[in-house]
């Protein structure tokens, strides 16, 4: 039986009069991706926002490893081991890829032990890991928009959290850096066991990657499941997905 | 950051040379001074050069490091000037609560000097912690208001007496020009380790993207006020030199324009390094000394023409500009 | 007896404190504009006044001797210099090409306006050591009389016409402004920048043109109502005041609201009727000053966006 590793019960988040979630409850399970799908303006970033503590949520709660952390600071949800990347990229641009990476190691779970050498050698075998590592001396803002969110993936990834929530990560890239991205996103899967949601409109990668997908539509949670159930699920369709036997196919396609 | 091995490490990175270079200037013509080998002058310079350095690393700490450009941070200097002079006239006078100390001046000082330092962090970590909710313009222009608060509420009580405090014991500039030494020393240690350290990891990362960085862990809130807490301990200590070398505070000691001073030498020397602010607020005080001999109309009218050109053509200021410059002294320019 | 004097006291007090308020307002709409419109918060506001108050004096005493009502007219083009020099020589580089205004172009375009500030200052110090203008300027001789009387009387309250005269104008320079914003294209454009820098584009209109228009009538705005306070104070004028003009003028664009022009003359009402009446009550300009302040304090992190910002 596997553990639940996050939980979300009932969160309500407004904005003024906009409901940008309305009761979403759902789960994540250790050791597994969760996908985490809906049309723009769903409410997704703003899940991760409430998950993350960078919202208060007007109803409802969060539950880390069967801890409530709902209103906690966003710095100490991190240092329980929740990490994040932004669909909006944000690095420290003046600082070196490095120095960035250091700082996610320096602040997370291990921030009050770490020392500062042990944490330049975790980001820079992250930094090997998501393939920056010759651009490591490189002020982070001279980067490329696909090196930007591998630079946010690394100072996620140099947190060592057991929960990495990743925001649109393969967003704006190309379908070769597309590619790229998953295969990467894959060993993070398979040699680092860490829990995952993925934000992701990159319908094949999704389909591919997660074990189960939770659907929202304007801030309600429609459905979830394995992807073959929320592909051929008509709410989804009609909401999002647009055609299922292509999306059925792909999944066919590339789970052989 | 563990201490120990790493810390003593660090004083040996190319990033500590330029201040350990300086250091042994200002150890050298202290050491002629004092057997009487040269005369007032060089070292007149050396504390003024070293009073620069001190005022804009202390503002370098919440500025140059964490990115709050603080206008107000001239309150924590005139507060160090201020507690010392009333250190000697009252606390330590022959009827004060420091009675036992009248007459031994440099007990006074030290006394003093660390009451003033005192009252700037409790003023740093009561005001400065409201207003340090702020960001960039808005918190900027909330350090005016206060610095202007302060000002007022100065001016007013300072006409009640005399508005110039005057400290009525013997001092001798040799011994002088060492408490500034090493309140010199002191600054830059502090400066220094504060920039390798953790915490300055942390405070480059606010500096950056404040809420990228509370996302990383970084407890923004928490370290912005010991930034400023420690930045303002610093400015007091200053303010406590400096009104031992001029006998007394004036007014000025409050005005806006020094920490106009102290932000143009962060800005000169470029945001974000240790180097940065040292190597501003050399060339500011050379600017400064030329324009009082050459051309002392011209003054503001030069800095404000630096301020605009630094920021609009040379962002990352001299330091930034060198070290992109000349990749090979990138390490010591840290 | 001592009630019925105070009382006086304070109508008197609140009465000017009114007419204070609507200068103050004036004052600070310049600053409104270019902060609410380009987030450009213009630290050099307070010596852009400064200049528009000696433009005045200097077109009066020194050099064609017109009246000091005509002098918003001088200052009128003044400023469209003043504004297109500080524009290219502080903002362009800075904002020009930005879309939108990061925390650090913001930064970076506060620090250069203070340089610009620290230039102007520089220019009149050296005007005055060299004896071109005095340090402390007046509209001497220069009176404003009706019927023989230089003030208005209004419950036993002596209004002087200068005052009047300038607070006057400085309510038709921010209306007609206002109106210029709301029933032009130009205004429309500018509207748009302060939505977005994108937004400008789609409406056909560059927007660097339309960054430099603002930036020019925010400088005549300051230098015009800078004109306006000499001659409401007609005498001691110098570039100190403007240690009091600027932070008197973030008060009030904060409590009215960036952008908001009307906000101007509600937040410089509030300041003035405060300002005043502390004064009354205190007999302390410095405690006036520093409750102005610690309104701006309460505001600043109570309510960022202001009593009336959206
Ligand atoms: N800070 C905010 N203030 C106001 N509205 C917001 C804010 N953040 C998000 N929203 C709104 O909430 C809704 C959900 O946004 P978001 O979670 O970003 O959607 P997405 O699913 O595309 O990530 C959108 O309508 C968005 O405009
Ligand atoms: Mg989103």
């Amino acid at each position: 039986m596997a553990r639940e590793i996050l939980k979300v019960e009932n969160i309500t988040k407004r904005f003024g009069g906009l409901l940008a979630l309305d009761h979403v409850s759902f789960y994540v399970n250790e050791g597994e991706i969760l996908g985490l799908i809906g049309p723009n303006g769903a409410g997704k970033t703003t899940m991760f926002n409430v998950i993350t503590g960078v919202y208060k949520p007007e109803e409802g709660r969060v539950y880390f490893k069967g801890r409530d952390i709902t209103g906690m600071k966003p710095h100490s949800i991190a240092r329980l081991g929740i990490s994040r990347t932004h669909q909006i990229v944000k690095p420290f641009g003046d600082l070196t890829v490095l120095e960035n990476t250091m700082i996610g190691a320096l602040f997370g779970p291990r921030h009050d032990t770490i020392t500062e050498d042990e944490a330049r050698e975790i980001a820079l075998s992250v930094l090997e890991f998501v393939g920056l590592r010759d651009k490591a001396e490189m002020p982070a803002r001279l980067l490329n928009i696909q090196e930007k969110k591998r630079l946010e993936l690394a100072r996620a990834l140099a947190q060592e959290p057991e929960l990495l929530l990743l925001d649109e990560v393969l967003a704006g890239l190309n379908p070769s850096e597309v590619a790229k991205m998953i295969k990467l996103l894959r060993k993070v899967r398979d040699e680092k066991k860490i829990t995952m949601i993925m934000i992701e409109h990159v319908m094949h990668a999704v389909m591919n990657l997660a074990d189960r997908i939770v659907v929202l539509h304007f801030g309600r949670l429609i459905a979830q499941g394995t992807p073959e159930e929320v592909a051929t699920n008509p709410e989804v369709v009609a909401a999002y997905l647009g055609d299922p036997e292509m999306a059925l196919k792909f999944v066919k396609r590339l789970r052989r | 950051m563990a201490p120990g091995k790493g810390l003593m490490l660090a004083f040996t990175r190319k990033g500590f040379y330029l201040s350990l270079a300086l250091l042994a200037v200002f150890i050298v013509i202290g050491v002629l001074f004092w057997y009487g080998r040269i005369g007032a002058n060089i070292p007149g310079y050396a504390m003024d050069a070293m009073y620069y350095i001190g005022i804009a690393l202390s503002m370098a700490i919440i500025m140059s490091y964490a990115g709050y450009v603080s206008f107000g941070h001239v309150v924590f200097y005139g507060v160090g000037g201020w507690t010392l002079v009333y250190t000697f006239n009252r606390l330590a006078s022959e009827s004060g609560v420091l009675s036992f100390l009248h007459g031994h001046s440099y007990a006074i000082l030290v006394v003093g000097t660390l009451l003033g330092m005192a009252l700037a962090v409790l003023l740093a970590v009561t005001v400065g912690a409201a207003v340090l909710r702020l960001r960039g313009a808005f918190f900027a222009i909330a350090t005016i208001g206060l610095d202007y608060v302060i000002l007022y509420l100065e001016s007013l009580y300072a006409t009640g007496g005399s508005d110039y405090m005057y400290i009525g014991y013997e001092r001798f500039l040799e011994k002088t020009y060492f408490l500034y030494l090493a309140g010199l020393i002191l600054t830059v240690l502090i400066a220094y380790i504060i920039r390798v350290s953790k915490f300055g990891y942390g405070l480059a990362a606010i500096r950056e993207d404040e809420d990228a960085a509370e996302v990383l862990g970084v407890n923004t809130y928490r370290y912005k006020v010991q930034a400023f807490a420690i930045a303002a301990a610093m400015a007091a200590l200053w303010g406590s030199l400096s009104s031992w070398r001029t006998s007394g505070i004036f007014p000025d000691f409050f005005s806006l324009s020094k920490s106009v001073d102290m932000i143009v030498m962060n800005v000169i020397g470029g945001l974000g390094t240790f180097n940065g602010p040292i190597i501003g607020s050399l060339i500011y005080y050379v600017i400064i000394k030329a324009t009082q001999l050459y051309a002392k109309d011209l003054a503001y009218i030069i800095v404000g023409a630096i301020v605009i050109i630094v920021v609009s053509v040379f962002p990352e200021g001299v330091a930034g500009l060198i070290k992109s410059k000349y990749r090979q002294l990138r390490e010591y320019l840290i | 007896m001592a009630v019925e004097l105070s009382s006086q006291l304070l109508v008197s007090n609140t009465l000017s404190g009114l007419v204070y308020g609507l200068m103050l307002g004036a004052l600070a709409s310049g600053l409104t504009l270019i902060w609410g419109v380009m987030k450009v918060v213009n630290l050099s506001h307070g010596y852009l006044v400064v200049t528009g108050m000696l433009t005045s004096v200097i077109f009066y005493k020194y050099i064609l001797n017109v009246s000091p009502t005509l002098s918003p007219a001088l200052a009128f083009v003044i400023g469209a210099l003043v504004g297109i020099a500080f524009y290219y020589s502080s903002l362009h580089l800075i904002i020009g090409k930005a879309e939108t205004m990061t925390l650090k172009i913001e930064m970076s375009s506060l620090m250069s306006t203070f340089g610009f500030g620290i230039l102007i200052l520089g220019i009149i110090t050296f005007a005055v050591n060299r004896g071109w203008i005095l340090s402390n300027e007046g509209l001497s001789g220069w009176t404003l009389s009706i019927h023989g009387k230089t003030y208005l009387e209004v419950a036993g309250t002596h209004l002087e016409y200068t005052k009047l005269l300038g607070a006057g104008l400085g309510v038709v320079l921010v209306l007609v402004t206002e109106l210029f914003l709301r029933k032009t294209v130009w205004g429309l454009a500018i509207r748009a920048v302060a939505e977005d820098s994108r937004a400008v584009a789609l409406t056909g209109y560059d927007p660097v043109k339309v960054k430099l228009l603002t930036t020019i009538i925010s400088t005549i705005m300051a230098l015009i109502a800078g004109a306006l306070y000499a001659i409401y104070l007609s005498s001691g004028i110098s570039v100190g005041l403007e240690s009091q003009i600027a932070p008197l003028s973030f008060v009030i664009v904060v409590l009215g609201g960036l952008g908001s022009l009307i906000g101007t003359l509600i937040g410089g009402l509030i300041i003035g009727l405060t300002y005043n009446i502390t004064l009354a009550l205190t007999g302390h300009s410095e405690i006036s000053l520093s409750v102005a302040f610690a309104i701006l304090l309460i505001i600043l992190i109570v309510r960022p966006k202001g009593l009336f910002g959206r």
